[in-house]
C-alpha cells in the first residue's frame, strides 16, 4: 500500500477564477522524502492542504479526483482523523503554538485525541528528544526563538503519531541556524523511516535532503524526477523562476562548454568539490597559488569597493553606541560605524545579535544608553520623527504591519500629509514613486488586492515617497520566492544607483555577495567585521564565529585552496574563470 | 493584579488551588467586615508575612506595590478630610482635629482612610500571592471542573497565550507608522481616534489573518477529535488542603460572630 496516492486531483477555490490544481497524480511510498518546488501561487500550499483533508473540508471549492492517505479517502474521513497520519508544519512559527509552556503545546494534539495521561507524557518526551528540545518542557513558548518554535511545532505534530510529515516552507521565517536545525531534523526523521513532503525555496538544502522532486506551476506538476535528475536540469529552473543551487549552475556552465557530461553536473556542495578536484587533478605547484588572476571587474565584482574609492561623505555616524533592554544584559556594546553616502551595506548576524535594535536606534525608535548617532553631522536626538522621515526611511519586514488605507493613493499620501505637503506636490511625488517601484496599478486599487510582492513594493514606495537620502530595509526578501527576491533586490539596487544610501538586514549571503558593497557582521552586540563581501567570505573562521554560512560557491572554494583556486572568488562566473585558467596553466 | 507564576516549594505552592481559593475568598470577606483599621492591620501583617514566606524577589514585590502607592496616598488624604465626626460611633473616632464649615478633619476619617488603604493593600498582596504561587494551568483545571465548556477554557488559554504575541504586533505597527512621521498626540476626541486608524487597521487585519491560520492549525492538531480531552495535571485535595479549608472556615465564622457582636466598628 502506498503512503499517499493522489489521482487526477483538480481543485478550484470557491472564489478563484481558475483551477488552482489541475490533474495532479502522485504516489509516495513509505520512507520517501519528496521535495516540492514552485513559485508563489504555483499551488504548492493548496496541494499540501489536500493531503490532510483541509481541502475540501475547511477550504471549500470544487474538487475532483482522489487523495488517499494510506487507505483513508481525505474526502470521506474527518480532518481530525486524518491528522493522526499526516502532520502539517506551517511556515509561520507564531500561529501554530497553543501552549503557554512547551510541554502543554506538545501535549495539545495527544490530549485532543483523549489519549491516556501516561501515553501523552511518553510522547512529549520522545518527540521533544527527536527535535532536540529535551529539557524544554517547562519553558514558556513565548520566550523561544523562531527556530525553536518551529522545532516545537514539528514535535507537536510528531507527538500525534503522524507517519507522514508535510513541511510547508518550514524555514521561511528562520535565520540560518534555525534553518540548519530544521533540516537536521528532516534528515533524522528520514533515517527513521518517516515519509516527508518538503516545500522549500532553499534549493541548495533541498538538493542534499530529498529523494524525489516535483515542480509545480499554475497548479500542475510540470516536472518530476529523482533529485539529481531534476537539479541537473538547470535551464528548467530559470524557466520556472526558481533558484538553482549555485553549484548546479556552475556545473551547467561547464556542461555547456562541453567540459563535463550532463550526468556529471553536481547538485550538492560535496559533488561540486569532488568535480573540481577531478578537473584540476594535480596539487597546484606552490608558485601558482594566488598567481592566477580573476578579473574582478567582470561578473559580480563590478560594484564600487568602499575604501578603495575616493572617500565619500559620511552620512550616518555612530559613536560608542551601547544599549540594553534589561540592565546588565547589553544588546549592543560600544558600536562605532560610519555609513557613507552611496553605500549598499548589509547588516548580517544571527537573530539576537542586535541588528534590528541597532536600526531602531538609528531611526530613533529606541534611545541609546550611551553614545551618539549623527546624521550628516547633526545628532538624531534633535530630529523629530517627522523630520527624520525625510532623510532616513525604514522599511519594515512585513508590509502588512503598515498598510492601512483602502487605496494605493491614500497609503502613499499618509507620510506626505504628515509632512504637511500640498495636494499638487503630493500627486507629483506619488506618480514619481510609483514609476520608480514599478507598481503599475490604478491609484484606487485596494492594497489587499495586491500580491505579497506588490504590497512590499507599496511599503517601500510609502517610505520612498518622502524622498529620504538613506533607506534601512529589514529583511526585504523573507518569505518570498526567487522571483520576488530578485525583483525587490533589483529595485533596491536601482535606488542605490540613483544615489540612495542603503542598509539592508538580511540572512541571505548569496544576496550579500551579489548586491552589497559592504557588509557589517554583528555578533553578540559588537561589530565582528566591516569589509567587502569578497573579503568577508575568505574568512571561514570569522564566519564560523558569527555562525554565518557563506554562499555555496565560497564554501566550495574554501575546500579547494590546495588546488590553487583563489580564495576570494565570488559567485559562479568567477569560479568558472578560475577553473578554466587553472586548467590552461596545468595544460589540461 | 495579575502576576506571573513564581515557582517554589512552599506550603502555599503545594496547596491545592481550590484550598487556596477558599482561603482567598475567606480573607477577602474578612477584609470588608471591620472598619477598624486594627483588624485590617492584623490581616496586612499576615499577608505581608506570606509574601516574604513565598520568597519572592524584592524587585517583584516592589513592582507589585509601587504602582498603587500614589493611589493609596490619595485615598488616605481624601478620606481623612471628608468624613465628619457624626459618621462614627466609638469615642476614639469622634475627635475633631480641625473644622471649618463642612470641612472637617477627624480621627475617625484618618482611621477609616487607614482601613481603606489596608484593604487595597491586602487585596493586591493576597491576589498576587495567589497568582504567584499557582500555575495558570491549575486555574484552568478549576475552570474545566466547574463544567465550563472546554471551548470556553480553550478560548481563555489561547487568549492568554497570545497576549505577548499581540503586544509585539502592536509595537511593530506603532514603529512602522512612527517612521512615516505619524503623530498620535492630536487634540480632541475625534482627531485622536483618527490618528489611531493607521494602528488599528493593520492590527485588525493581522488578527483576522492570525485567527484564520490558528483555526487551520487547531484542526491540524486534531482539535475536536475526541469527545473528552486528556487533562495533563489532575489536581487533588490532600490532608493539608482540608486542614486549610477547615481553618479558614473557622476564622471566617469567628469573623462573622465578632461582626454581629458589633466589634470592630469605628
Amino acid at each position: 500500500m502506498m503512503e499517499l496516492t493522489v489521482e487526477n486531483l483538480s481543485f478550484q477555490y470557491n472564489r478563484s477564477p481558475e483551477l488552482n490544481l489541475e490533474e495532479i497524480n502522485l504516489q509516495v511510498s513509505k520512507g520517501e522524502v519528496i521535495g516540492v518546488l514552485g513559485v508563489t501561487g504555483a499551488g504548492k500550499t493548496t496541494f499540501m492542504r489536500t493531503l490532510n483533508g483541509l481541502i475540501p473540508q475547511f477550504f471549500e471549492g470544487k474538487i475532483s479526483g482522489k487523495v488517499l492517505v494510506q487507505d483513508l479517502d481525505t474526502q470521506v474521513y474527518r480532518i481530525q482523523s486524518l491528522v493522526r497520519r499526516v502532520g502539517f508544519v506551517f511556515d509561520d512559527p507564531e500561529t501554530q503554538i497553543f501552549g503557554i509552556n512547551v510541554k502543554e503545546d506538545v501535549a495539545f494534539g495527544p490530549c485532543n485525541f483523549g489519549l491516556p495521561k501516561e501515553e501523552v507524557f511518553a510522547r512529549i518526551k520522545k518527540s521533544l528528544n527527536l527535535v532536540g528540545l529535551e529539557d524544554y518542557e517547562e519553558r514558556a513558548t513565548e520566550n523561544l526563538s523562531g527556530g525553536e518554535k518551529q522545532r516545537l511545532a514539528i514535535a507537536g505534530v510528531l507527538a500525534m503519531g503522524s507517519e507522514i510529515l508535510v513541511l510547508d516552507e518550514p524555514t521561511a521565517a528562520l535565520d540560518p541556524l534555525g534553518k540548519e536545525a530544521v533540516f537536521q531534523i528532516v534528515e533524522l526523521l528520514k533515517k527513521q523511516g518517516m515519509t516527508v513532503l518538503l516545500v522549500e525555496h532553499e534549493t541548495e538544502d533541498m538538493a542534499a535532503q530529498v529523494d524525489r522532486v516535483i515542480i509545480l506551476d499554475h497548479g500542475r506538476i510540470i516536472y518530476r524526477g529523482e533529485t539529481r535528475d531534476v537539479f541537473q536540469e538547470v535551464p528548467l529552473f530559470s524557466k520556472y523562476h526558481l533558484r538553482p543551487p549555485e553549484v548546479a549552475e556552475f556545473g551547467w556552465r561547464l556542461y555547456e562548454k562541453r567540459l563535463i557530461s550532463k550526468d556529471e553536473v553536481p547538485v550538492t556542495e560535496e559533488e561540486g568539490v569532488a568535480l573540481i578536484k577531478r578537473l584540476l587533478p594535480s596539487m597546484a605547484p606552490p608558485s601558482t597559488i594566488n598567481a592566477i588572476k580573476v578579473d574582478k571587474s567582470e561578473g559580480k565584482g563590478k560594484i564600487i569597493q568602499s575604501g578603495n574609492a575616493a572617500p565619500q561623505e559620511v552620512m550616518i555616524e555612530v559613536k560608542d553606541l551601547s544599549f540594553s533592554y534589561i540592565k546588565k544584559q547589553p544588546v549592543l556594546k560600544g558600536i562605532n560605524l560610519q555609513i557613507h553616502q552611496g553605500d549598499f551595506l548589509a547588516l548580517v548576524g544571527q537573530n539576537g545579535a542586535g541588528k534590528t535594535t541597532f536600526c531602531k536606534i538609528l531611526t530613533k525608535l529606541l534611545a541609546a544608553d550611551t553614545g551618539k548617532v549623527t546624521f550628516k553631522g547633526e545628532e538624531i536626538n534633535k530630529f523629530s520623527h517627522v523630520r527624520l522621515a525625510k532623510h532616513l526611511g525604514y522599511v519594515f519586514q512585513n508590509p502588512d504591519h503598515q498598510i492601512f488605507s483602502s487605496s494605493i493613493k491614500e497609503e502613499l499620501e499618509f507620510g506626505l500629509i504628515n509632512q504637511g505637503l500640498g495636494e499638487a506636490e503630493r500627486r507629483e511625488r506619488i506618480e514619481k514613486v510609483l514609476h520608480i517601484v514599478k507598481l503599475d496599478k490604478p491609484l484606487t486599487t485596494h492594497p489587499f488586492n495586491l500580491g505579497r510582492g506588490e504590497r512590499q513594493r507599496l511599503a517601500v514606495a510609502s517610505i520612498l515617497v518622502l524622498e529620504p537620502e538613506a533607506l534601512i530595509i529589514d529583511e526585504p526578501t523573507t518569505g518570498q520566492d526567487w522571483q520576488g527576491t530578485r525583483n525587490i533586490m533589483e529595485l533596491i539596487k536601482d535606488l542605490n544607483r540613483q544615489g540612495h544610501t542603503i542598509l539592508i538586514i538580511t540572512h541571505d549571503m548569496r544576496l550579500v555577495a551579489e548586491y552589497c558593497n559592504r557588509v557589517v557582521v554583528l555578533n553578540k552586540g559588537t561589530i565582528l567585521a566591516d569589509e567587502t563581501p569578497r573579503q568577508l567570505f575568505t574568512k571561514p573562521d570569522l564566519l564560523k564565529e558569527a555562525r554565518l554560512r557563506p554562499p555555496q560557491i565560497s564554501r566550495i572554494v574554501h575546500q579547494l585552496a590546495d588546488r590553487g583556486v583563489p580564495q576570494d572568488i565570488l559567485g559562479v562566473e568567477e569560479l568558472l574563470i578560475a577553473v578554466t585558467k587553472l586548467r590552461e596553466q596545468g595544460g589540461v | 493584579m495579575f502576576v506571573d507564576y513564581y515557582p517554589g516549594a512552599t506550603i502555599i505552592h503545594r496547596l491545592d488551588v481550590r484550598a487556596k481559593l477558599v482561603a482567598f475568598t475567606a480573607l477577602m470577606v474578612l477584609l470588608f467586615f471591620f472598619t477598624n483599621p486594627f483588624y485590617n492591620l492584623l490581616l496586612a501583617a499576615f499577608s505581608t508575612f506570606l509574601l516574604y514566606y513565598l520568597g519572592l524577589p524584592t524587585r517583584k514585590i516592589s513592582s507589585i506595590l509601587k504602582p498603587i502607592a500614589p493611589i493609596l496616598l490619595i485615598i488616605m488624604v481624601i478620606t481623612a478630610f471628608t468624613y465628619p465626626a457624626d459618621n462614627f460611633v466609638i469615642p476614639v473616632a469622634k475627635v475633631v482635629f480641625y473644622k471649618k464649615g463642612w470641612f472637617e478633619v477627624t480621627s475617625g476619617g484618618v482611621l477609616y482612610g487607614a482601613t481603606l488603604v489596608l484593604r487595597i493593600f491586602n487585596m493586591v498582596v493576597l491576589s498576587s500571592i495567589l497568582t504567584c504561587s499557582t500555575p495558570l494551568d491549575h486555574f484552568l483545571q478549576v475552570m474545566k471542573m466547574s463544567r465550563l465548556p472546554s471551548n470556553v477554557s480553550f478560548l481563555i488559554i489561547t487568549g492568554i497565550r497570545f497576549v505577548p504575541t499581540m503586544q509585539k504586533k502592536v509595537e511593530m505597527v506603532f514603529n512602522a507608522q512612527k517612521v512615516r512621521g505619524a503623530h498620535f498626540d492630536e487634540k480632541g476626541l475625534f482627531s485622536r481616534i483618527k490618528a489611531y486608524i493607521p494602528i488599528m487597521v493593520p492590527l485588525l487585519v493581522q488578527s483576522l489573518y492570525m485567527s484564520d491560520r490558528l483555526a487551520v492549525a487547531m484542526l491540524n492538531r486534531g482539535y475536536g477529535a475526541a469527545a473528552r480531552q486528556t487533562s495533563l495535571e489532575e489536581i487533588s485535595l490532600t490532608g493539608l488542603d482540608y486542614i486549610f479549608i477547615i481553618l479558614f472556615s473557622i476564622v471566617t465564622g469567628v469573623g462573622i460572630y465578632l461582626r454581629f457582636k458589633g466589634i470592630g466598628r469605628l
